[in-house]
């Protein structure tokens, strides 16, 4: 990910004071470039972690994230990502633990509410993880992300308003829209909603074409489907991450797909 | 004092922000920022569990069930407790305490399909014992425990209930499969990779009627084997045995030269070997129009006395009667497990 990407990905979580300090500020860039070498705060470290998030390195992502805590523990945005890297790792008990640990920080806030909600309804709590998805969609300046885990907390009630709930973080992402975009993509190809999927995911491709995960997604996505471009998303996507396992198996199983599969998924799945 | 996250100017010295609540005062070294970590081995128990939770397979104690009163009073009397508690755990269950025993009854369930699993062998038994033994735990755990106090008479009640558990195990045993029937092999056959003392499955229906053909192995009463068995050191005469059929009705039998001969031919030993004992004998039998002459390695030892020529028409001729089911399976030992093919 270059610098644009990154600059485009602080403005759209919202890091005001870090846009100003690192990116889309042509004076802060010529401060940096004069110095030779950037200053290794907690922006560096989550600059990092994010960039390996969209490479799908969850577990740098998470180490990288505790390093801009070190750095500054009052920085909710690395205690939020750190929560979502455990629930991209699968570790859904230590993300409610630690998102208690946050909320200890950061009283009653939504976003925390809703990554408990996430984390409870991918570990198939599902009554926990509805009650704490009414609790964060109750709470005041509620964020993309919320209405995100409402969503995936109703597509897997099998509620017809899920979307909605994507329609509507989308709507209120404002600056985050490609990362939200990419985030609802890969929550419409989880919930198995194929095409809605490949249109967010196709304009993630746009935003972020130097992401491994962004490409992975459509990849996936596109063989879900039975199109023949998911070879090629996934082949860019092992050029941006060389020998990523999940990349590699998915492209070999989408290359020992026959044509009747193709049509077949073609048919029924897209 | 700026907020982290708000950017909301507070007073100097408040703890929280005013605005959004976050904590503004943090040393550095205060707060523990790298998070729990799963380790890898549960990872694949996780997996499990949720699997069975999103199909809603464990069960949910926050739902009632609405149990009539005199029949959660009916449970916790002992006796019917233990009555109830043959399907283990239902006694709990009326009583709205399974969790109590959830455990007890996982385990039962781990050692009862190990047990099957391995039957007719020592661990097959050890582990049916174990689970008779939870069983019968469970059981006096849902109201006799109660009732009873003292170590003396609760383990006598157990013992008790063991006993009881296991007269239903063995009649529920042969109800459930009782069309299968097993038995230890009394002869070595390389052909089906068979040893003595191997523990074989035999149907009953696989035999009902139906004509045996040659080299077959049946499940019969054989009188005197003592081999096999659970017990190494055993030597009490066992009644039911597998044998091999080697000659039909109506066939003249030999023994010669370390083989057997049928009507002057002489049968691979690989197919039909001849048992130690009869190589000792030289005998020619003509085989009565309704009797079959097995093949099976006699324990000599546990007769009491060496087997001569005249008890081969007595313990190897034998009629249809004594067949009572056609052996199809090696059982145990685990490494030879595997079905037994017919021989062309």
């Amino acid at each position: 990910m270059d610098a644009v990407d990154a600059a485009r990905l602080y403005q759209g979580y919202g890091m005001k004071r870090f846009t100003s300090l690192e990116f889309g500020d042509s004076e802060g860039a010529d401060r940096r470039q004069d110095r030779g070498e950037q200053i290794r705060d907690e922006a560096f470290f989550y600059e990092r972690a994010v960039t390996c998030w969209l490479g799908g390195d969850y577990e740098l992502a998470l180490r990288n994230y505790s390093r801009a805590l070190e750095k500054d523990s009052s920085f909710f945005e690395a205690w939020s990502g750190q929560i979502l890297m455990l629930l991209e790792l699968g570790e859904y008990p230590e993300a409610i633990v630690w998102a208690d640990k946050a909320l200890e920080l950061f009283p009653e806030n939504p976003e925390l509410f809703a990554a408990k909600a996430i984390a409870y309804i991918r570990d198939a709590r599902f009554d926990k993880a509805m009650a704490f998805s009414d609790n964060s969609v109750s709470k005041e300046n509620i964020t993309s992300r919320v209405w995100l885990a409402r969503a995936e907390v109703l597509m897997k009630r099998k509620s017809r308003i899920a979307e909605n709930c994507v329609s509507k973080a989308m709507s209120i992402a404002g600056n985050s829209a490609d990362v939200i975009g990419l985030e609802a993509g890969r929550l419409l190809r989880r919930s198995g909603k194929y095409s809605a999927a490949l249109e967010y995911l196709n304009s993630s491709i746009r935003a972020f074409p130097k992401s491994a995960l962004a490409w992975y997604e459509l990849g996936c996505c596109q063989d879900s489907v039975g199109f023949f471009e998911a070879q090629v998303s996934l082949k860019e996507s092992l050029n941006l991450r060389p020998k990523w396992e999940l990349a590699e198996s998915r492209l070999k199983s989408c290359q020992g797909k026959g044509p009747l599969k193709r049509i077949f998924n073609r048919i029924f799945c897209s | 004092m700026r907020c982290g996250r708000c950017q909301f100017e507070n007073m100097p010295g408040q703890s929280r922000c005013l605005k959004c609540g976050s904590t503004l005062v943090q040393k550095a070294d205060s707060v523990d920022v790298n998070p729990p970590r799963m380790a890898r081995w549960k990872k694949p128990l996780r997996c499990t569990f949720r699997w069975f939770r999103a199909f809603h397979v464990t069960p949910s104690y926050s739902v009632n069930i609405s149990i009539p009163p005199w029949l959660s009073q009916f449970s916790r009397e002992g006796l019917f407790g233990i009555l109830l508690s043959i399907i283990p755990g239902l006694a709990h269950l009326l009583q709205g305490r399974f969790r109590e025993i959830r455990w007890y009854v996982l385990g039962w369930l781990v050692s009862l399909v190990l047990a099957l699993f391995l039957y007719g062998g020592f661990w097959g038994l050890c582990f049916f014992g174990f689970a008779i033994g939870l069983h019968a735990w469970i059981a006096i755990h849902s109201a006799l425990i109660k009732q009873v106090t003292g170590f003396g008479h609760r383990a006598f009640a157990f013992v008790l209930v063991s006993l009881g558990m296991l007269v239903v195990y063995r009649n529920l045993g042969g109800l459930i499969f009782r069309n299968l029937a097993g038995g230890y092999s009394n002869i070595t056959v390389p052909y089906y990779r068979i040893e003595t003392g191997d523990y074989l499955l035999a149907g009953r229906s696989r035999l009902r009627n139906k004509p045996l053909t040659r080299g077959v192995l049946v499940l019969a009463s054989l009188e005197g084997t003592g081999h096999g068995g659970f017990w190494p050191w055993s030597q009490r005469r066992r009644d039911m045995g597998i044998a091999q059929v080697v000659g039909l009705p109506g066939e003249k039998l030999e023994t010669r030269g370390g083989a057997f001969w049928i009507n002057d031919e002489q049968l691979d030993a690989e197919k039909y070997p001849l048992p130690g004992w009869l190589r000792r004998i030289k005998m020619s039998v003509t085989i009565p129009k309704s009797s079959y002459f097995i093949s099976a390695d006699y324990n000599v030892a546990a007769h009491g006395r060496a087997l001569n020529k005249l008890d081969v028409t007595n313990v190897c001729l034998v009629g249809y009667d004594s067949f009572e089911a056609k052996a199809f399976m090696r059982w145990m030992p685990l490494m030879r497990r595997g079905f037994i093919r017919d021989m062309e």
